[in-house]
């Protein structure tokens, strides 16, 4: 594990307990300047687990929860008539925060959730002609009830490709839940004043990721299991170049968050579930939440080469 | 003749069956000492008697260097043996999925040719035919360069009529390096083709058989609440909720926003019974329904028979629909 | 039932049509019609140049339209019938090759088909093998053997037009030279067989003496610098003066011309038919030497003074009543064969009467002042002389006759056309070997001595070891008479006026004429004073004699020869055993071409040993690898395993791991033999463990 980031696993694993493998994988995802979708059931601690990646690094947070009549000026923000001036001045919207957490996405239009992706993509907002950058780094967690589909909008696949990750959290197990309980009433307070780590210091960890070096043969796997996906026939929605992106990006991430300086094909398989499952499942709708179609890849592709 | 005609399929049978115990269905071939055939070409023979000739010419002018490239073209005769045999050997291929597509129209295939490792792929012209029947057309295989891991060859199925098939089998046959030899293999891939009815036009017929059926028509655009569809100018009586008061504001012009839903339409298509001869134009026509239906968003479900198939839409469920059809009652 | 079909509308083989082939074929083609300018007619090389043409602009895209086929099929009518009537008059040889020369120049306009381009290949490689029947010297197989790549070139490019023109170069390049051991040890080994039936031989394709000398006509065979033959002495090599290399003997005199008897070769015929073959009885001090000769299409071959030969090859030798050499067939390759010269035995082993029958014959009329003169010097003389006498007065009076008239030796003579000798003697008073030669000839028939004109070659140039070169520039011609016991005797009227020809050979004789080799500047032979050019041309000519001796001279007692110095006596067994193990070597040397390719499949070092080493674990623990990277597969067994062995199988994985996914910093070879040692470490403690 390096050395520098174990305060901060520290802090967000006092937060969220029992939950070590999901926080470092969002800890990636924010490390390699991706969004992360979560896909849970309510009350699994998602809100938690944003608010407490943002204090952690003491971004500007703000939540914005999607509904059927939320438009995308309520998001992106609005040009407003100043009387006093006589002109229109810009009110920017909740989006302008470091970590944004859009909760329950699926529930809001297809209009408003492409203006959110957009903005993901772009990180800039364009309005009446105007462009308005948005801050760096910017974080958005997406959250999304896999149940109770009724009457929403799934977010189709060429939508989903612009998350990073997608991670779901799952019930705590037994003694996770008992130490939440304990603990309960108090947490909030002590989380909040202790900020080990500051915002520069998150960009240039970020930069330092960049330089995590990644070997011919880690290239050539990452390829090898894209273009199974592709040739195989097996798989609907096969990889796109910007997946096979994707995986380098956090594959590197992940080693640097174990202390390495160059890809192993371990830290490939790691984030594989993540970074490739919402991918090749693509909008269907029967979501069970393993990771048959990453599974199912990886079994087929040796890491070494064939 | 009579006795050699009544024979044929017996051989062909034969070696249909041998073939499929050799080289045995699969997505992807790599081709081995099992697959692969070879022989000297007609050329080869062409190059052999030259040699042959060269040799007596030789002989008897006693002519030394005239034998000595007569044994060098022999012993170039037998290094292409190896040559063309290794360089067929390094062939990859698999095919993509197969798109399905309507009875009467070509359908997109893509072969793949992949290189065995990084440095040596097959070079040189490839042929392809179908089992068993001489026309066939040839491609050129690239050079394999850095960064160009496989080829992919575009090529396309006719698609007859409507059905689900096997991919048959096909013939590659290369001649690289000099033509001296023909190596060849038949292939058989693993792959099913989805051949759907040709769409026939006609008028959308949508069945309210459900559950409930009072409506019968309900091919109506009913105002919605879910999708933001455009202001529209206000009228008395419209929900305060509504009105854009941005707008309101900036215009001085009192609109409100309209909102609209499709989800109100559902129907079933339904095969009518027919006689066998007219199955065809009411699959074709059904077929066209289909697709109809998809293009304006209408959910509908699929009554063929005994089959049914619940309501939906998407692009997903036109192709279950269409699946249906392709594969009902095939003789 | 599903039928593939191209997706692309026309065929993709009309829409890249084989032209790099085509074109290639065709640059084939015009190196070999240039190199073959002598037997091909020049209508034909301008045909097959019109070809060329016509391809380069198909491939310039200066013309896109198709040639006619009438307009072609009318060429080739036309110019089948103009062949038929020249191959009259140039034998069936030459007529077959101008035919496939024709024929290709018609193929190469009109290329419609796949198959015409195949075709045209096997024609143009059939045309090149022809090429070695009038061309074997080591530049012309350099050129062929190019042109043979040029034409595989083509084929590879026609079979694969997307490869570059370099790659393609290079891949039969490579396998030109994985084929030359195979065919060196065909040729060593399968048996050279005589000659199956008799072929055509080419009138056009003969170099060297002609069977007819006319003094009055312009000297040409002076002017060649081409090899006539090669001697490489065993023995004492004779010098200068002695080296006069017999060919032919003429006998006959119209006045102008001197050809062969008439009468004589009835005589040969009746020998032949009793089959009496000309043997004398010989004894003395002997020169010998073998002589490699090269292919003149004629039976004439080349020996010193009374000379024995023996063939090497399938070519028999007939020792000729006139002392010279025959061979049976005409040489259209290189012949060697071995002679012994006794150049101290006297030429009087033949009938004294046919030869004095033959050589006492006269022209009816002409050169009438020389007539006079003989009759006027005879008059001096007693009737009653002795031949030998009469013969030495007449000698003295002609050389006397010669000095004092400033006969001089020249290249260039006057031409004489009629009465040659008369002009000669008292006009011109300049000529070459074939005048001086004649003239004497003549004077001494007057004088009733019998006498006649021998051709060859005089003089040769010496290399090291031996090694004795004579070329066409050397030829000679001189005189035999016959007036006492010694038989014939040579007479060389030719080193009267210039001992230097004799001595020093032809250029130093032309020095100050500057006529030496006047028609081709170009020869290196011309540059002898430049040290470097002479360098190289006798490395050249050395280079060129070892082609000769080993691979044109190469024959059937050649053969036997190596085999036997190699296997010792051979015995049917051991024939058999060669030929097995003939076919296992050339088995052999085709497995050893594709190894390296075999070898290169596996990949990399590394991951090879890795995968052994993983397979043993495997198997020790039952745990399979599946699709694990490394480390995640040692966590997997790392309970199941010994605890050395685990260090072991650890210290492995993470090597590998370094090695293969970090930053390179170790060097490969260090590492692949860390990795070797592991492995074998790890093998050990997991079967010590079992």
């Amino acid at each position: 594990m390096n050395k520098s980031i174990t305060p901060v696993l520290d802090v967000l694993g006092k937060t969220i307990i029992g939950k070590s493998e999901q926080l470092k994988l969002a800890l990636t995802c924010l490390l390699s300047n991706g969004h992360l979708l979560i896909e849970d059931l309510p009350g699994m601690g998602k809100t938690s687990l944003s608010h407490a990646l943002a204090s952690a690094f003491g971004l500007a947070y703000s939540r914005i929860q999607f509904t059927s009549d939320l438009l995308p000026a309520d998001m992106l923000g609005a040009n407003i008539f100043d009387v006093q001036k006589q002109q229109f001045s810009f009110h920017p919207g909740p989006i302008f925060n470091e970590v944004v957490l859009a909760d329950e996405i699926n529930r809001a239009s297809p209009k408003t959730q492409s203006a959110l992706l957009e903005a993901m993509e772009e990180r800039q907002v364009s309005l009446d002609g105007t462009t308005h950058t948005l801050p760096q780094p910017f974080f958005v967690i997406a959250t999304q009830n896999p149940m109770h589909q009724a009457g929403t909008y799934p977010l189709p696949e060429s939508q989903l490709d612009r998350f990073l990750m997608r991670i779901t959290l799952g019930y705590p197990n037994w003694e996770a839940e008992r130490t939440m309980l304990k603990r309960s009433g108090t947490t909030s307070g002590v989380m909040a004043s202790s900020q080990p780590v500051s915002k520069q210091q998150l960009i240039a960890w970020q930069q330092e990721i960049t330089q995590v070096h990644s070997a011919n043969a880690i290239i050539d796997y990452i390829l090898r299991l894209v273009s199974y996906s592709r040739e195989s026939g097996e798989f609907a929605n096969p990889l796109s170049p910007r997946a096979s992106k994707a995986i380098l990006v956090s594959a590197r991430a992940w080693a640097w968050l174990h202390g390495r300086d160059h890809v192993i094909p371990e830290d490939v398989q790691e984030v594989f579930t993540a970074v490739a499952e919402h991918r090749l499942r693509g909008s269907a709708t029967d979501s069970d939440m393993n990771s048959q179609f990453s599974g199912k890849l990886m079994a087929a592709v040796d890491p070494l080469a064939a | 003749m009579r006795l050699k005609g009544s024979i044929k399929p017996h051989i062909d049978g034969f070696v249909k069956r041998w073939l499929s115990q050799r080289i045995p269905p699969a997505n992807r071939h790599r081709l081995t000492m099992r697959s692969i055939f070879i022989l000297p070409s007609r050329f080869g023979w062409m190059f052999l008697l030259l040699c042959v000739g060269l040799f007596i010419l030789g002989t008897n002018y006693q002519n030394n260097i005239m034998l000595l490239l007569c044994y060098l073209l022999v012993a170039i005769f037998l290094i292409n043996l190896h040559a063309s045999y290794w360089n067929f050997a390094r062939l990859d291929i698999s095919i993509d999925p197969i798109a399905s597509g309507y009875a009467g129209e070509q359908s997109p295939l893509q072969l793949r040719i992949h290189p065995t490792n990084a440095k040596q792929a097959a070079v040189g012209k490839l042929q392809i035919a179908n089992f068993n029947q001489p026309q066939s057309l040839s491609i050129d295989l690239i050079p394999q360069q850095p960064g160009n891991p496989t080829q992919v060859c575009q090529l396309s199925v006719d698609l007859p009529k409507r059905g689900v098939f096997q991919f048959p089998r096909i013939t590659l046959s290369s001649f690289y390096p000099l033509g001296l030899y023909r190596c060849w293999t038949h292939l058989d891939f693993d792959r099913e083709i989805v051949v759907y009815p040709t769409p026939l036009p006609c008028t959308l017929q949508l069945h309210q058989t459900g559950v409930d059926n009072e409506d019968a028509s309900g091919l109506t655009t009913v105002v919605g609440h879910d999708d933001f569809a455009g202001l529209t100018p206000y009228v008395v009586g419209d929900s305060l909720n509504r009105i854009a008061w941005k707008q309101v504001a900036k215009q001085q012009n009192w609109v409100s926003k309209s909102f609209d839903s499709h989800h109100a339409v559902t129907g079933w298509l339904v095969l009518p019974t027919v006689s066998t001869e007219q199955l065809e134009t009411a699959l074709s026509k059904l077929a066209f329904q289909i697709n109809q239906c998809t293009r304006e968003g209408i959910q509908f479900g699929l009554l063929l028979g005994r089959q049914r198939i619940a309501p939906a839409s998407g692009d997903q469920h036109r192709h279950a629909c269409l699946r249906a059809l392709a594969e009902f009652r095939l003789h | 039932m599903l039928a593939i079909t191209s997706q692309t509308s026309p065929p993709i083989e009309t829409q890249k049509q084989p032209r790099a082939a085509v074109l290639l074929l065709s640059m084939a083609y015009a190196i070999l019609v240039a190199s073959m300018t002598t037997p091909v007619m020049i209508w034909i090389v301008i045909l097959a140049a019109c070809a060329c043409v016509v391809r380069i602009s198909f491939y310039l895209r200066w013309q896109t339209a198709p040639l006619r086929m009438r307009t072609i099929n009318l060429l080739a009518i036309l110019g089948a019938l103009a062949l038929a009537w020249f191959s009259l008059s140039i034998g069936l040889l030459l007529s077959m090759v101008n035919l496939l020369v024709m024929a290709c120049a018609f193929k190469l306009m009109h290329i419609a088909h796949e198959k015409d381009v195949k075709q045209l290949f096997v024609t143009l490689l059939f045309l090149t093998a022809c090429g070695f029947i009038f061309q074997q010297s080591l530049v012309y197989t350099g050129l062929y053997v190019s042109v043979a790549l040029i034409l595989l070139v083509a084929l590879l490019q026609f079979n694969a037009p997307q490869q570059s023109l370099k790659h393609s170069i290079r891949y039969v390049a490579i396998q030109l030279v994985q084929g030359l051991p195979i065919a060196i040890l065909l040729f060593l080994v399968l048996p050279q067989l005589p000659p199956l039936w008799q072929m055509p031989t080419a009138k056009g394709a003969k170099t060297g003496l002609s069977d007819s000398v006319t003094p009055g006509d312009i000297a040409d065979l002076s002017q060649s610098s081409e090899l006539a033959f090669r001697a490489t002495f065993a023995s004492e090599i004779p010098s200068p003066p002695q080296r006069y290399w017999r060919v032919m003997t003429l006998e006959q005199f119209d006045g102008k011309t001197w050809q062969i008897s008439p009468t004589r070769k009835q005589v040969n015929r009746q020998y032949r038919s009793l089959n009496k073959q000309f043997s004398p009885s010989l004894a003395g001090p002997t020169w010998s030497y073998q002589v490699i000769a090269e292919p003149s299409h004629q039976r004439w071959l080349f020996g010193l003074d009374i000379a024995q030969a023996n063939s090497n090859g399938n070519n028999a030798i007939i020792q000729g009543h006139e002392y010279q050499l025959l061979a049976q067939r005409p040489l259209v390759s290189a012949l060697s064969y071995d002679v012994e010269s006794y150049y101290t035995e006297p030429l009087n082993h033949t009938l004294l009467s046919i030869d004095h029958r033959i050589n006492l014959q006269l022209p009816q009329s002409g050169n009438s002042l020389t007539q006079r003169w003989v009759e006027d010097k005879l008059a001096e003389l007693d009737a009653s002389a002795h031949p030998r006498e009469r013969a030495e007065y007449i000698l003295a009076q002609l050389r006397d006759h010669f000095s004092q008239q400033q006969f001089r030796y020249t290249l260039r003579p006057d031409p004489m056309p009629s009465d040659p000798v008369d002009r000669f003697m008292f006009d011109a008073q300049a000529g070459f070997c074939a005048h001086y030669a004649s003239t004497l000839t003549y004077i001494l028939r007057l004088a009733n001595i019998p006498a006649r004109m021998v051709t060859g070659y005089q003089g040769g140039e010496l290399q090291a070891s031996g090694v004795m070169s004579i070329y066409q520039y050397d030829a000679h011609a001189w005189v035999e008479a016959w007036y006492d016991e010694r038989g014939w005797v040579r007479i060389d009227p030719t080193a009267w006026v210039s001992p230097d020809r004799i001595d020093f050979g032809l250029e130093q004789a032309m020095r100050d004429e500057g006529s030496f080799l006047a028609d081709s500047p170009l020869s290196l032979a011309r540059f002898k004073n430049v040290a470097l050019f002479n360098n190289l041309r006798l490395w050249f000519a050395q280079l060129d004699y070892e082609w000769s001796k080993w691979v044109l001279g190469f024959d059937a007692n050649r053969q036997d020869d190596l085999l036997e110095q190699l296997f010792g006596r051979l015995t049917p067994l051991k024939l058999s055993l060669i030929g097995v193990t003939v076919v296992l070597t050339v088995g052999l040397l085709l497995a050893l071409y594709i190894m390296p390719q075999l070898r290169k499949k596996q990949g990399d070092k590394l991951t090879m040993i890795y995968q052994k080493s993983a397979d043993l674990v495997v198997e020790f623990t039952g745990t399979p690898r599946g699709h694990l990277p490394p480390s995640h597969y040692f966590q997997a067994v790392q309970d199941k395993l010994p605890n050395l062995a685990r260090t072991c199988f650890s210290e492995l994985t993470q090597r590998y791991q370094q090695h293969h996914y970090a930053r390179p910093s170790e060097t490969r070879s260090e590492s692949e033999k860390q990795f070797k040692h592991l492995h074998s470490k790890l093998k050990r403690h997991l079967q010590k463990s079992r």
